[in-house]
């Protein structure tokens, strides 16, 4: 369970939201919904670990994510930036260097194994010779989304996730196997249990 | 082989060539040029001078007090010319560089050059000052790669940090773009020696009377022994950095030596709306001020 406790958000035009409060609970998929990026991304890297919250706590399955903690939680998280790499590397290589890192080891994820969700999610199977500086930022977007299934996390967040009826699809599919998706958007079209406005 | 007083002062009259097109081609450069030809006057005086008085004690303790210093003045320029921030780095970097030319140098002396005394002044001393001087360019180059891919490039990092990599997994791009850029900083060096640089190392051993097979074995020994060195301290200094190079919140912190500001922010507050969209239970926050 992914709570948020009073927390706050240091928006780009520096001003400082009201404190919120939110509970997501297996299966459910949540919406942060504003037209500030920096916000949203560091509000997701709070949880992650990666940033100081600008106020108030995040608590995962009751603890609370503390620098010391983040390693543990991570691994527990699948994660989708809004900012991507950006240096030159095929999709492949991305792809296998995520599937290669030690908490995806017992998994045995493959190349293969990405192939039918690739055709579900109507992507093309070049891209994987495709270097990643050449997609446009949907198109990596979908590539890194498209590994969501794959990495069985209990918690998904995706940063400015594409609003396309087949994104919204997968997020409410990972709900449905036990995840807990959380996504930032500036407008919001996809159908979510619980939105956040800033 | 000697150099009299009056042998040195016969060399130093060549000056007069370089002065004369100095001053006949108006380079204006005469004041740079006296500047450089200072420092480097003071500077070989300083290490002759220095060296003179460790060869005359040939001390054990003082070689490797002599050594310490060299690492120490090797990490300081390798920072300063990798322009990253000295407080940051000095600590790993003289760690690295202490462990690699101890182990690189021992090992040289002992077992390339077969010496009985590997402590003894007159060899301990070029062999440690020509593995902690070369591989200044080498280390600065691989350490601006790495500081400065991580610094500009921190999405792949934070994406693989972010899905539960370890912190060596979350580098290993830059690390392997870090070992790149010395290997290609060593191998232009090694291209480089006969077609268009002096085998400077080669043809001193030569006039100093040694065989020319010695010479040239040390010559290519010594692109193996910095080569070595030199990814031997890379390798500690990557691994012991990551406490002074990244926050508790696995960010790298500012590597450059320029302080860079942060955006101040207000105090003012923005409306936050909690929804619930299926059931239009919006349950909504009103500023504070």
């Amino acid at each position: 369970m992914l709570e948020f406790k009073n927390v706050i958000v240091k928006l780009s035009s520096g001003d400082m939201t009201k404190p919120f409060s939110l509970v997501l609970n297996r299966g459910e998929v949540a919406c942060i919904c504003s037209s500030s990026i920096w916000g949203k991304t560091k509000l997701l890297h709070s949880v992650l670990g990666m940033a100081p919250s600008d106020g108030g706590y995040i608590t995962i399955d009751g603890e609370q994510v503390v620098p010391a903690a983040a390693d543990y939680f991570r691994q527990m998280i699948a994660y989708v930036p809004y900012q991507l790499p950006d240096v030159p590397m095929l999709v492949s290589e991305l792809c296998d260097m995520v599937f290669g890192i030690k908490v995806n080891a017992s998994a045995k994820l493959n190349r293969e194994a990405l192939q039918p969700i690739w055709q579900g999610m109507g992507i093309d199977q070049s891209w994987f010779d495709e270097n990643i500086t050449e997609l446009t930022t949907t198109q990596l977007q979908l590539v890194m989304i498209s590994m969501l299934p794959l990495l069985k996390r209990p918690i998904v967040l995706i940063d400015n996730a594409p609003q396309t009826p087949m994104v919204g699809q997968l997020m409410h599919d990972l709900a449905s196997n036990g995840a807990e998706v959380l996504y930032t958007c500036e407008d919001n079209m996809i159908a979510s249990d619980k939105i956040i406005n800033f | 082989m000697e150099i009299t007083l009056l042998g040195f002062v016969l060399g130093m009259l060549l000056l007069v060539i370089p002065l004369y097109i100095i001053i006949a081609l108006d380079l204006r450069q005469m004041s740079h040029f006296l500047v450089s030809l200072g420092k480097l006057l003071a500077l070989v005086v300083l290490t002759g001078g220095i060296t003179y008085l460790l060869i005359k004690w040939n001390s054990v303790g003082a070689n490797i007090l002599a050594a310490m210093v060299m690492v120490l003045v090797s990490a300081t320029l390798t920072i300063h010319k990798a322009n990253l921030k000295w407080g940051r780095l000095i600590v790993p970097l003289t760690s690295g560089l202490l462990i690699s030319v101890f182990v690189i140098g021992l090992y040289v002396l002992f077992l390339v050059l077969g010496l009985k005394n590997p402590f003894d002044t007159r060899f301990f001393i070029p062999i440690f000052g020509l593995l902690t001087g070369c591989s200044i360019g080498i280390n600065a180059n691989a350490l601006h790669t790495y500081y400065m891919g991580l610094h500009h490039h921190h999405q792949l990092y934070d994406y693989l940090i972010g899905n539960g990599s370890t912190h060596g997994e979350a580098v290993s791009y830059f690390t392997k773009r870090c070992f790149q850029s010395a290997l290609t900083s060593m191998m232009r060096h090694m291209s480089a020696v006969v077609l268009l640089t002096a085998p400077v190392l080669m043809l001193a051993m030569v006039m100093s009377g040694v065989t020319i097979f010695t010479a040239m074995a040390m010559q290519v020994m010594l692109f193996v022994m910095v080569l070595a060195m030199s990814f031997g301290s890379l390798y500690i200094t990557l691994l012991m950095s990551r406490r002074y190079t990244f926050d508790a919140y696995d960010r790298l912190r500012p590597m450059k030596p320029q302080s860079t500001t942060v955006p101040s922010s207000s105090a003012s507050s923005v409306q936050v709306e909690v929804s619930t969209p299926q059931q239009f239970d919006y349950d909504q926050f009103s500023s504070e001020e």
